[in-house]
């Protein structure tokens, strides 16, 4: 099993140095350079913008400047920000913290509403209840994110016309006063902010979970061994949850490595709508202003994370089912 | 005695496809949706960007149609009344006002001789299904379904327009994209294990010599094509001492003398080995390796961030045709690789199998037993997967839209639309809730698309036919 690990690990690096050298790249493709937008202003010098083009390195090569920041990177140094006049690394964090905490509450409620739901659906189909959660599911799948947050904003806002009040927040990650509170209470703060955007982010996995949770258990309460634990005289609660459940389950767990990077940027629409100071809106900014090593910094550090969710998720499906091996 | 009746396997695929209720209720929806789009300037009521300043129709909310007579209360013909824009005096905002002096009647299958328009870039026509007319527009009064954008302009017609783009959109990137993934994963798959030689190493004798074949045509390209690595030896040669020169000069500018010594005997080995192989081992490579790196590198990138990313690298301000276009290219080139990745799994179980041995055993050129015979095995599986990845591809389009990324004015789509409906900020969708419909739009398509994808899925597997 370590030697797996060791191997995968190994694995990993030539796909990273891949994906950074493509970004890096693309990145460079683009026309202008983030001292562009001053070159038409009369009140700077095209001298001073020279100077400051060296000194941010701009006017190397693109090759040499990746090599550069490849082997800051290495020393655990992302450059600096452009923008922000800041180590990149100051500027990403905190962001992709806020990023994280919408997308493990979305995983949180992928699992625990998604198996449930369709064990549900399982234990009693082609009836009226299966077929309409199966028709919210095609619902779920269908709507694009962003717009379903849209919906949801625009019917807190008229509820907030009607009533006067909300029951969750419209936007934002934090109330106002948010310094003020007690350490417990600005993160209930930020949860009760993240459970609208974090569901919306989730709904068309959770669609495509409960329909697999769904086939699976299906298929399994269908098997001999099934049959032989209800023969056996055993409750049916066992039987579902001892035996038929923890079978069905293990497709899903295969799934779980491939969901949290796809959730990392997932979330980024989302993000946008709901004015959540997320990964997404950083990087369109930077783009915009061709922050250069911002940019590069979001896609190293997001295929960074993406690499170990795959995994992380390929382990796990080692721990839950007996029966694979890696060699 | 019942006559016995043969089916091939696409009757037996519609047979089961016609059997999938919501298939067929989301291909009819789909039916009805592109013929809109085709036809999009018989459905719209006006030009998608007419738009007038006296009198300005800035926001103006739907048109109320009456269906009563307001005074007798009657039945009648249905008819709108002209509005009027007014200020507000307590609030300072606009307001419309009925002017309620004369009744504009909703006419079908009128003429608009001022506001033509093409049909598939080829006919010119200026019938549209229902309007007011050219009298009714010339007098102010407009039929607006689903209100007014920030310059006046019609959205039920430029949501007609809109659905031009997003659902051309999704085909085309689909269809781009199961092309480079059959070919990528088909070529990946059929060659796996086969080492493709780019290079002759120069000080080899046998790289000078070159096979004959009593076939003339083929002598002849045998020939061309040894000479052809020969040359590409030398270009890998030329290339290589280029690249160090540019390398040690790169150095000299750009580092300290630590860095300098430490980074240029590197250089130094990696050239002096790339030399050695050059010179005495061919250099070849697996094309099943370059590919499924190349898929795997793609893959590590987030899609989202990928997408944007690579719409970032080219100018913001572009010709619009030219930006849609890109956006189908980007589309493409970001999810090509999941396909690839399945059709070479397929593939290398195919090329195993006992018809690909009879073709190469008959002497059918490769390239004509993987396009003839191997990819062909995979249709079903590509046919489904294509058309469970076109909502896919809707909702990335729009989103790229809404980012403010994808399709730009004067051209529309629904998520261009929907960013329209949300620059305003919170209030503007609030107050507006119609800018929201191009969103219920796009839910048709995609919801359509993933019913007739699931009905296909069905249709094609064998274990779901009854």
């Amino acid at each position: 099993m370590s030697a797996y690990i060791v191997r995968r690990l190994i694995h990993l690096i030539p796909t990273f140095l891949g994906a950074t050298f493509l970004a890096f790249m693309v990145l460079q493709v683009a026309p202008g350079d983030f001292l562009t937008q001053w070159e038409l202003d009369p009140k700077i010098r095209p001298e001073t913008i020279e100077l400051m083009r060296h000194n941010f390195g701009l006017d190397r090569p693109p090759l040499l400047q990746y090599l550069i920041w490849l082997k800051n990177l290495l020393h655990g140094d992302l450059g600096i920000s452009f923008m922000y006049q800041q180590p990149v690394l100051e500027v990403i964090w905190p962001r992709i913290e806020n990023s994280l905490v919408l997308v493990v509450l979305s995983v949180l409620f992928l699992y625990l509403i998604g198996i449930p739901v369709g064990v549900f659906q399982a234990v009693r189909p082609y009836t009226l209840p299966d077929y309409l959660v199966s028709f919210l599911a095609y619902f779920g799948i269908a709507i694009p994110n962003f717009f379903f947050m849209l919906i949801l904003i625009f019917l807190l806002v008229k509820f907030k016309y009607a009533y006067g009040w909300t029951p969750f927040p419209i936007g934002g990650m934090t109330s106002q006063g948010f310094e003020q509170l007690p350490y417990w209470r600005q993160w209930l703060d930020i949860l009760w902010h993240a459970v609208l955007p974090a569901f919306v982010v989730v709904t068309a996995d959770l669609s495509g979970l409960t329909r697999v949770m769904r086939a699976q258990m299906m298929e399994v309460l269908g098997q001999d061994y099934i049959r032989t634990a209800r023969a056996k005289g055993l409750a049916e609660r066992v039987v579902l949850y001892k035996h038929a459940l923890r079978n069905a389950v293990i497709p899903i767990i295969a799934n779980i490595g491939g969901l949290l990077p796809g959730l990392i940027g997932g979330a980024g629409l989302v993000e946008v709508v709901a004015n959540w100071p997320g990964i997404t809106p950083l990087l369109l900014d930077a783009l915009n202003r061709q922050d250069l090593y911002v940019n590069a910094g979001i896609i190293a550090l997001s295929s960074f994370l993406l690499i170990l969710g795959n995994i992380l998720g390929d382990l796990l499906l080692a721990v839950v089912d007996p029966r694979i091996r890696y060699g | 005695m019942e006559e016995y009746r043969s089916e091939s396997f696409l009757q037996t695929a519609w047979r089961q496809f016609r059997r999938h209720r919501l298939a067929m209720v989301g291909g009819g929806i789909l039916a009805v949706l592109y013929f809109m789009a085709a036809f999009a300037g018989f459905f719209s009521t006006y030009d998608p960007n007419f738009y007038t300043f006296t009198p300005s129709f800035r926001y103006a909310p739907p048109t109320r149609i009456y269906f009563r007579d307001p005074e007798t209360g009657r039945f009648t013909r249905p008819f709108v009344y002209r509005v009027k824009k007014e200020l507000d005096l307590e609030t300072f905002t606009d307001r419309y006002v009925e002017d309620r002096s004369k009744r504009y009647p909703i006419r079908f299958f009128i003429r608009t001789p001022s506001q033509p328009y093409t049909v598939f870039k080829l006919f010119k026509t200026d019938w549209r299904l229902f309007g007011l007319g050219e009298e009714a527009t010339e007098e102010g009064a407009r039929l607006f379904l689903l209100g007014a954008d920030n310059f006046g302009r019609d959205l039920w017609s430029r949501m007609v327009y809109g659905g031009q783009v997003s659902l051309t959109v999704g085909i085309l990137s689909v269809i781009t994209a199961t092309i480079l993934g059959l070919l990528l994963g088909g070529l990946a798959g059929y060659y796996q294990g086969s080492r493709i030689g780019i290079a002759r190493p120069l000080l080899r004798p046998e790289s000078w010599r070159f096979p004959r074949d009593p076939d003339p045509f083929r002598d002849a390209f045998k020939l061309l094509f040894g000479v052809f690595q020969i040359l590409l030896s030398f270009a890998f040669w030329a290339g290589l001492a280029a690249l160090s020169i540019y390398g040690f000069w790169l150095l000299r500018d750009y580092s300290t003398p630590g860095e300098w010594i430490v980074s240029g005997a590197l250089l130094f080995a990696v050239a002096l080995w790339a030399l050695a192989h050059a010179l005495w081992k061919p250099l070849s490579f697996d094309p099943d390796d370059l590919v499924m790196r190349l898929v795997e590198i793609m893959a590590a990138i987030p899609y989202l961030f990928l997408l944007i990313t690579l719409r970032a690298a080219f100018p913001m301000e572009m010709d619009p045709l030219a930006v849609f276009y890109l956006v189908v290219a980007i589309l493409a080139l970001v999810s090509w690789g999941g396909l690839a990745r399945v059709i070479r799994g397929m593939v290398l179980s195919i090329r195993e199998m006992d018809f690909v041995t009879a073709a190469k055993a008959l002497g059918v050129p490769e390239f004509w037993i993987i396009l003839r015979h191997v990819l062909p095995a995979t249709a079903s599986y590509v046919i489904v997967t294509a058309s469970l990845a076109i909502p896919g591809m809707i909702l990335a389009e729009s989103g790229l839209s809404f980012l403010g990324l994808g399709i730009t004015e004067p051209y529309t789509s629904w998520g261009l639309l929907l960013k329209a409906a949300q620059d305003g900020g919170f209030a503007s969708f609030s107050d507006r809730p119609w800018v929201l419909a191009p969103g219920f739009a796009i839910f048709l398509a995609v919801l359509s698309w993933n019913f007739v994808g699931d009905g296909l899925r069905d249709a094609f597997d064998p274990r779901k036919r009854k």
